[in-house]
């Protein structure tokens, strides 16, 4: 069923156009702001390591939040009631994840300068086959990742416009765009551009809520229809639905906070005053965001009762487009809306395609096959691989394959693997660098196998047996082997960083 | 200096661990959600407040139990 938005056609053409100008400015001014950004691994891909609060902050929230936060949580909350509360205490637990690690991890960042999470693996473990195995893991999750991103940008294009602009062109305008201002800006431009992007999608789900709330009917209302049609959606969560609550929780908190590009906004901070400053907001936000789109999605309940599971996924595009048809007011804040889903996308694929770009740059290019090239070739190789990789995924988003498709699909199960290195090692001198290579390794085969056949043994996710398997060869392996005293002492030198 | 992660301070894992308990609605009898708050079932105005509670917590961490001094040492 296709929403027919009462706000399509050219004034959702116009928001687009000056949205993707306004970002195409916002690079050119970093640029010009900031002429040796190609000069310097540093300067491009952490900004220099001077972002300020605000910047830092939206940059985390508008990484953090993508298009699919907006879009694709109000249709599940509609679908599961009360049981899908589990998103506002699931985006705090990221922050809370983060405590157990960025205070070291931003210290460790400034004495050695680390540029990525493969940079940390690197110094920590001084294995090649433990950093090529990290590196192909998160760029395999990354390119997933943004390969999720481009399908939403043209879907979300094509929709706003009621297919004026088609999926192919909404998905080149927009991807052409984004990568011309983070070719010449780099983390700066991204930084920048997050910050307007973050704000659009406040304010456009913000305005989707007060709208919903004065047109579309309360909570109360929505609980009447709930008692009498599901009360199921009202009731408190059992059994494998507890199962699932706790999952969530552990499988994104961990798993969004070792995502590589939040993880390597962490040595972006000017200063860890900075940092610490953007955590006090981010613990806010998921009652902004995942809060407000949760009620969104309850109060559909009862604007727009007994919707399948298809007809449901349409579910922000029919409540904005009820409330468009109300006054001029709603018209354009709708379309300020679906501006912001945009928005929030590019912002997750410009962040995702960045840390892509250092992987490649730092940690493959830079450290195994021209160690001794100047940094602006390696920013410049790491750029052109991302192009090439934008392309590649660009054409699976249009001629997506009818087998394998599921190799599409693997990313948060691929990428929580490498949190026992990542974290882990922060603190534990003792953990050893095979035993690493395998849990990382053998996690990594066990949550895509699971994935591939369905599987989800007691209700858990693939992804957590994965990792469960990877902490216990990790764990086990690293107390049953021999540790050398040379090795505890260079771990002891990297991790022990106090005087 | 004075140096503290909040991964060394046992105070700071008591308090994750309750109110990571408390995030999870175990501990209510299950799908009851009599009497409704403004439309909103018990349980899940008390997640929310967990959630909450949550939040202000990570501030009194970040605020209270987070030093190392960073950049003290790139200025030395």
């Amino acid at each position: 069923m296709e929403v027919e938005l009462a706000f399509g056609g050219w004034s959702g053409i116009l928001v687009l156009a000056l949205y993707g100008g306004l970002m195409l400015a916002v690079g050119i001014y970093a640029f010009l702001r900031n002429r040796g950004v190609r000069e310097s691994l540093d300067e491009y891909y952490l900004g220099g390591r001077g972002l300020g609060v605000m910047v830092l902050f939206f940059t985390f929230f508008a990484t953090q939040y993508s298009g699919n936060t907006v879009v694709g949580y109000p249709p599940t909350a509609y679908r599961l009631g009360y049981q899908y509360l589990v998103s506002v205490p699931f985006f705090i637990m990221i922050i809370m994840v983060y405590l157990l690690f960025a205070p070291r991890l931003y210290a460790l960042g400034r004495r050695f300068n680390l540029l990525t999470p493969v940079d940390w693996i690197d110094l920590r473990f001084r294995s090649k086959k433990v950093t090529i195995l990290a590196a192909i893991l998160m760029l395999y999750g990354l390119g997933n990742y943004l390969l999720e991103q481009f399908v939403a940008i043209g879907q979300g294009v094509s929709g706003l416009t009621g297919g004026t602009i088609p999926y192919q062109v909404g998905v080149v305008f927009f991807i052409v765009i984004m990568v011309a201002y983070s070719w010449l800006g780099g983390m700066r431009s991204v930084a920048y551009t997050d910050t307007i992007q973050g704000i659009a999608l406040l304010f456009g789900v913000l305005t989707l809520l007060i709208g919903s709330l004065i047109y579309l009917g309360g909570l109360p209302t929505a609980a009447e229809t709930m008692i009498a049609e599901a009360p199921q959606k009202l009731g408190a969560p059992t059994g494998g639905s507890l199962t699932t609550w706790f999952c969530l929780l552990v499988l994104v908190g961990i798993g969004a906070a070792i995502y590589p590009h939040a993880f390597q906004r962490i040595f972006a901070a000017r200063s860890e005053r900075t940092l610490k400053r953007s955590f006090i907001r981010m613990a806010y936000m998921p009652f902004l965001t995942a809060g407000v789109v949760f009620m969104v999605g309850i109060i559909g309940i009862s604007a727009f009762p007994d919707l399948t599971t298809a007809e449901s996924e349409q579910l922000v595009g029919m409540m904005a487009n009820a409330l468009a048809n109300q006054n001029a007011f709603f018209y354009w804040a709708m379309v300020l809306l679906f501006g912001g889903v945009i928005a929030a996308i590019v912002s997750t694929a410009d962040s995702v395609l960045l840390t892509f770009s250092s992987i490649i740059s730092n940690d493959l290019y830079g450290r195994y096959i021209a160690p001794n090239a100047e940094e602006s070739r390696k920013i410049l190789v790491g750029k052109l691989v991302g192009v090439a990789a934008v392309i590649v995924l660009v054409l699976i988003a249009w001629y997506p394959p009818g087998t394998l498709y599921q190799i599409f699909v693997l990313k948060f199960e691929v990428l929580i693997q490498t949190a026992p290195a990542l974290i882990l090692g922060l603190y534990w001198s003792r953990l050893n660098t095979q035993a690493v290579f395998i849990g990382m390794l053998a996690g990594t085969v066990l949550a895509a196998a699971f994935t591939f056949a369905g599987l989800r043994p007691l209700g858990v996710y693939s992804g957590l047996w994965g990792l469960l398997l990877n902490l216990v060869l990790c764990v086990g392996g690293s107390l049953v082997s021999q540790v050398t005293e040379a090795h505890r002492q260079r771990a002891i030198e990297v991790i022990g960083w106090q005087r | 200096k004075r140096i503290s992660e909040p991964v060394r301070k046992p105070l700071v894992w008591i308090g994750f661990v309750v109110l990571f308990a408390l995030i999870n609605p175990w501990y209510f009898p299950a799908g009851s959600w009599s009497p409704l708050v403004f439309g909103v079932p018990y349980w899940a105005l008390i997640i929310l407040l967990a959630s909450l509670a949550l939040s202000i917590f990570i501030t009194w961490v970040v605020m209270t139990q987070w030093e190392t001094g960073a950049d003290e040492d790139e200025e030395l």
